[in-house]
């Protein structure tokens, strides 16, 4: 005990030295930029691109005269300054094109030049390493490669907490799932391998079921982005991409093994990449994971019941010949998730009553053990991809997508023994097709080109439910259609697009639970054909539009600025259409209203970025007005009262769906500065406003403010080690002062600090990487409650805990 | 723990895909995994015989749109009645008994009597007009409350019927010897468990 304080007073020390420079400007000596002689004031900018697709050559040599001077960017550019007036020979290689050689003349002033480089005839065409990702207009964040094995073991919410402006919706059952700028389930996309992700996002208490250690890569897009992801990627897009295949003969993969001490337990993750040799562009990857946590512990007491049993797996194999691959993958998450028995929301009477506790009632009961009894989740998610990419030379990449989704979630409530399955059950089955074709660039002038793609999306969809109505049985389809065109230039870029998505959903309503819509007002009664025969059908239709203009901005090499504004309408989603029924997330009766329409938001973004040789560094601020926004609030009589419903367990608050105008605005910036050898400083802030424009009021689950700080330092060759690094981190979330009581049922919890500490190596063992790390997590283990948590009501969050990390990694390819 | 094997859910999905093209899915059944109680009934047999009298709080469309219809009850001072209470769920056809189901799970059960007028072991209210008092118990020796007496004397007012649903926490009971007399100091936030139901009805008291 005396040794974790001595350690947490440590990190302590060290964190509050990681924050206060975080936001003080660092110095950045450029050892290039020495003042030129005032006879060498020349400067020139570089673009070099491919002469017949007129697509970028990132990492190509730049000789001036003889003399190694640059490498090309990502975007193909390099700049060159303090050079003399006169002719100088440019010359440009990289391996597979063959050489570029240009005179330039060169002035006392700026100038700038393009190359064009003629690709080697070659038997494989890599058509991954030839088209970098567009940058986005958005704020966006990669999390790749060491950081993202900092997060292997954690939950997909979890996995983003570092990201500047993701906040995480915690259930009851310690699962979470990712706010982005103040928006989460329904209004943030979740995409995995490039499909969307098709599940019950509707409830508070549904963590995403995707397994993120199918990622090699996880993008966060804050920020609305409708026209790419669709029209309801209202906060942002999350992006969950599995790593690409290889493309060298051989076997790689990795195997991690991960261990906790609060909720005890472990996971084991392997994945296993070949390419055999006798079949060549052909390719296969086998992954899977395995979880079992129990429940863990507050600083004072059991989260009785929130263990984990869970378990993915997944298959892809890829086929590459000529211009065209093709991919096949299906991948199965299956997941059993403990409730916890804190929770008091089958009765008004008792919530309210535990509010006023400062623990939950009979804690001396809870344990902190792997057994998961009713109340629990069962949910599985099995998604299977076939993708077929063609590129022909001199025209564009088509690409062409068929995914199968099947969701199946059951919820397991405590009931009498005469009663064995599941209280809710529900089963949704989507078939996702598109087909999108992107365009060669096509050569403007020497220093602008126009990328761009256009595609068609298609969805069928049908949902069926059993057990207690909530939600109920519907059927749905949808087509669409966007383009998107980019101007790029030499140092600035312009991204126009436009959609169109056209939705049409029918629910089959019992006429009884009709009948209780009406009943309640929320309905006609002539509505859905005067509610004959039973079950009555009820349709909908909406077509939305949404438009995006954007720009970016090249200041200096390093520093950009975008923007980007749009508008994009998102139909009601089919809960907040037919909701109908006690929640099983809170005691309200929840109502929908079937004849809501599209919500329709209007946003805008400004965003800068800098990337220097040692400052990362991004900050953006936005703002969106949402007219028509669908809320989950509670019902208001003509006086302004709130409405309650006497049911046969007791009285009920109703909450109803319905629409108001909202605004949602802030900010959020991340740094990560080298500011010594080996010594990284990184900090991230966010800042979410929102308002109920209607009534002047908040809107609920709006994260409050939020700060996070780190310090690393990492060293090669130590102890007889390759690498070793030590971290600590402190983040601090602050109350939420805004809030509507009524909607949020009870005050926000106070703010609260968490420090955290990380202790890694890394080894090379014969042939193979062999990383391990010990982190640790609240160290100071603070009791605090958190406003976007379920739990909140009932208990705190779980207190310190340790957890280790094991990895390895072989690589048996013949990658030169 | 279920952990059903990998070809059983690759089963699963092309049946659910077949399913999905297939059907429209209406005629699929919503199955009875519900627990649901629409109706409490109190019988009251007066102890010197006579009529019984028979009050049901009955909500037929359950959760949402219109509200119980509760009886008001009309007892005689002076009286002692033997009360029996009865749930049912109406929403099924024929309409599904659960005080059987409540009976042989006792050991979690029980039922509880409070409100203005009542006087008993989860009410403590000296004086009220209804004395009530169970009248069976459990395999525990603990009581259950779907047998009681209830003796009238004095004036009416609320009868407060909850059955609470007590099952064990990690194999610790949550139903003791003291979860009336709990219930009747500190109401139904002291103990722990989840009401199944709770329903209030108006008791008039007429002098005989």
């Amino acid at each position: 005990m005396s040794a974790r304080l001595l350690f947490a007073a440590v990190c302590a020390v060290a964190a509050i030295a990681a924050a206060a420079p975080a936001s003080a400007d660092v110095p950045i000596p450029d050892p290039g930029a020495s003042p030129p002689p005032p006879a060498c004031a020349g400067a020139l900018d570089g673009h070099v691109v491919d002469a017949s697709t007129h697509e970028e050559v990132a990492g190509a040599i730049v000789t001036l005269d003889g003399e190694v001077v640059a490498t090309t960017d990502e975007s193909g550019r390099f700049a060159l300054v303090g050079l003399c007036a006169g002719t100088h020979v440019l010359v440009v290689e990289r391996d597979d094109y063959a050489r570029g050689e240009q005179a330039v003349a060169v002035a006392d002033r700026a100038a700038s030049v393009e190359i064009e480089l003629t690709a080697l005839a070659s038997e494989l065409i890599v058509i991954e390493d030839a088209a970098p990702p567009a940058i986005d207009m958005r704020a966006t964040t990669v999390v790749s490669g060491e950081a993202l094995a900092r997060t292997r073991g954690r939950a997909l919410a979890e996995a983003l907490a570092e990201v500047p402006g993701v906040a995480q919706l915690r259930s009851a059952s310690g699962m979470a799932k990712p706010i982005v700028r103040g928006q989460f389930g329904r209004r943030l996309l979740l995409l995995v391998d490039g499909v969307r992700h098709r599940a019950q996002e509707w409830g508070l208490d549904h963590a995403p079921e995707v397994d993120p250690f199918v990622a090699g890569a996880i993008t966060v897009v804050r920020g609305a982005a409708g026209v790419r992801y669709g029209p309801d990627a209202i906060g942002g897009a999350v992006l969950v991409d599995p790593p690409a295949l290889p493309h060298d003969p051989g076997v790689a993969g990795e195997l991690h093994l991960i261990g906790a001490t609060n909720g005890h337990g472990g996971s084991g993750a392997a994945r296993v990449q070949a390419a055999p040799r006798r079949i060549p562009g052909l390719a296969w990857q086998l992954e899977g994971t395995y979880k079992r946590l129990a429940a863990p512990r507050t600083p004072d007491y059991a989260l009785d019941n929130t263990g984990a049993a869970e378990w993915s797996a997944g298959a892809t194999a890829g086929y590459q010949r000529g211009d065209a691959d093709f991919h096949l993958s299906y991948r199965r998450y299956q997941a059993d998730l403990g409730v916890c028995s804190c929770l008091r929301i089958e009765s008004a009477d008792d919530f309210y009553a535990q509010l006023e506790r400062d623990e939950p009632l009979g804690v001396e009961r809870f344990r902190a053990d792997f057994e998961i009894e009713r109340p629990y989740q069962a949910v599985a998610h099995d998604l299977a991809v076939a993708r077929a990419h063609w590129h022909p030379a001199g025209v564009g990449g088509v690409t062409l997508t068929y995914a199968l989704q099947y969701d199946h979630r059951e919820e397991f409530d405590v009931v009498r023994d005469a009663t064995a399955g599941p209280q809710f059950d529900f089963r949704l089955t989507t078939h996702d097709a598109d087909a999108s074709f992107e365009h060669n660039p096509v050569h403007l002038s020497d220093h602008v080109h126009l990328h761009g793609d256009a595609a068609v999306v298609g969805m069928v969809q049908f949902h069926g439910f059993s057990g207690l109505p909530l939600v109920p049985d519907h059927r749905a389809w949808s087509a669409g259609a966007y383009a998107i065109e980019r101007l790029v230039g030499h140092d600035f870029e312009v991204e126009a697009g436009v959609r169109y998505d056209a939705l049409a959903r029918t629910a089959s309503i019992a006429r009884q639970d009709f009948l209780r819509l009406v009943r309640s007002d929320q309905l006609a009664a002539d509505a859905c054909g005067g509610g004959e025969p039973d079950p009555v059908e009820c349709a909908s239709t909406f077509h939305t539009l949404s438009a995006s203009l954007g720009g970016l901005y090249q200041l200096t090499r390093a520093w950009a600025v975008k923007a980007d504004v749009s508008t994009a309408s998102r139909p009601p989603n089919p809960d907040e259409q037919y909701l109908n029924g006690t929640s099983p997330t809170f005691p309200v009766v929840g109502l929908g209203k079937p004849d809501l329409g599209p919500e329709t938001t209007v946003s805008a973004s400004v965003t800068t970025t800098y990337r220097g040789d040692r400052v990362a560094a991004e900050a953006s601020a936005f703002a969106n007005r949402i007219a028509d926004y669908i809320e989950l609030a509670p019902a208001l009589d003509a006086d302004g009262e709130p409405i309650f419903d006497v049911l046969i367990r007791g009285t009920f608050p109703r909450f109803v769906t319905r629409p108001v105008d909202a605004a949602f605005w802030g900010a959020d910036a991340g740094i990560t500065a080298r500011v010594a050898p080996g010594l990284e400083l990184a900090g991230q802030v966010a800042v979410v406003r929102a308002k109920d424009l209607d009534d002047d009021g908040y809107l609920a689950f709006v994260p409050p403010d939020r700060v996070r700080g780190e310090a690393r330092y990492a060293r090669a060759d130590v102890l007889g080690l390759r690498a070793a690094s030590v971290a600590v981190s402190g983040s601090y979330v602050a109350r939420q002062r805004r809030f509507d009581v009524n909607a949020d049922l009870a005050p926000p919890p106070a703010g609260y600090f968490l420090l955290g500490a990380e202790v890694g190596v890394e080894d090379e063992v014969g042939p193979h990487t062999v990383k391990a790390s010990l982190v640790g997590t609240n160290l100071t283990d603070a009791r605090y409650r958190d406003y976007t948590s379920l739990l909140r009501y009932f208990a705190d969050q779980p207190g310190w805990q340790l957890v280790l990390r094991l990895s390895v990694h072989f690589d048996a390819t013949d990658a030169p | 723990m279920r952990l059903r094997s990998l070809s059983t859910s690759m089963f699963a999905v092309v049946a659910a895909a077949l399913a999905g093209c297939g059907s429209d899915g209406d005629d699929h059944d919503h199955g009875n995994e519900q627990e649901v109680i629409t109706t409490v009934i109190l019988t009251f047999t007066p102890d010197g015989g006579g009529a019984a009298i028979v009050a049901v709080a009955d909500d037929p469309d359950g959760d949402g749109g219109e509200p119980p219809v509760i009886d008001d009850v009309g007892l005689f001072d002076g009286t002692t009645y033997g009360v029996t209470v009865a749930f049912e769920n109406r929403l099924e056809e024929p309409a599904e008994d659960i005080t059987a189901e409540v009976a042989d799970e006792a050991e979690d059960h029980q039922v509880f009597f409070t409100g203005t007028a009542v006087n008993g072991p989860a009410s403590d209210r000296p004086g009220a007009g209804l004395v009530h008092a169970y009248a069976d118990e459990d395999a525990a020796g603990l009581p259950i409350g779907l047998d009681n007496t209830i003796t009238v004397g004095g004036a009416g007012g609320e009868l407060t019927v909850t059955l609470r649903h007590l099952p064990p926490v990690n194999d610790q009971p949550v139903k003791t010897s003291t979860t009336a007399a709990e219930v009747a100091a500190g109401g139904f936030a002291a103990i722990g468990g989840t009401t199944d139901a709770q329903v209030t009805f108006e008791v008039a008291v007429a002098v005989e």
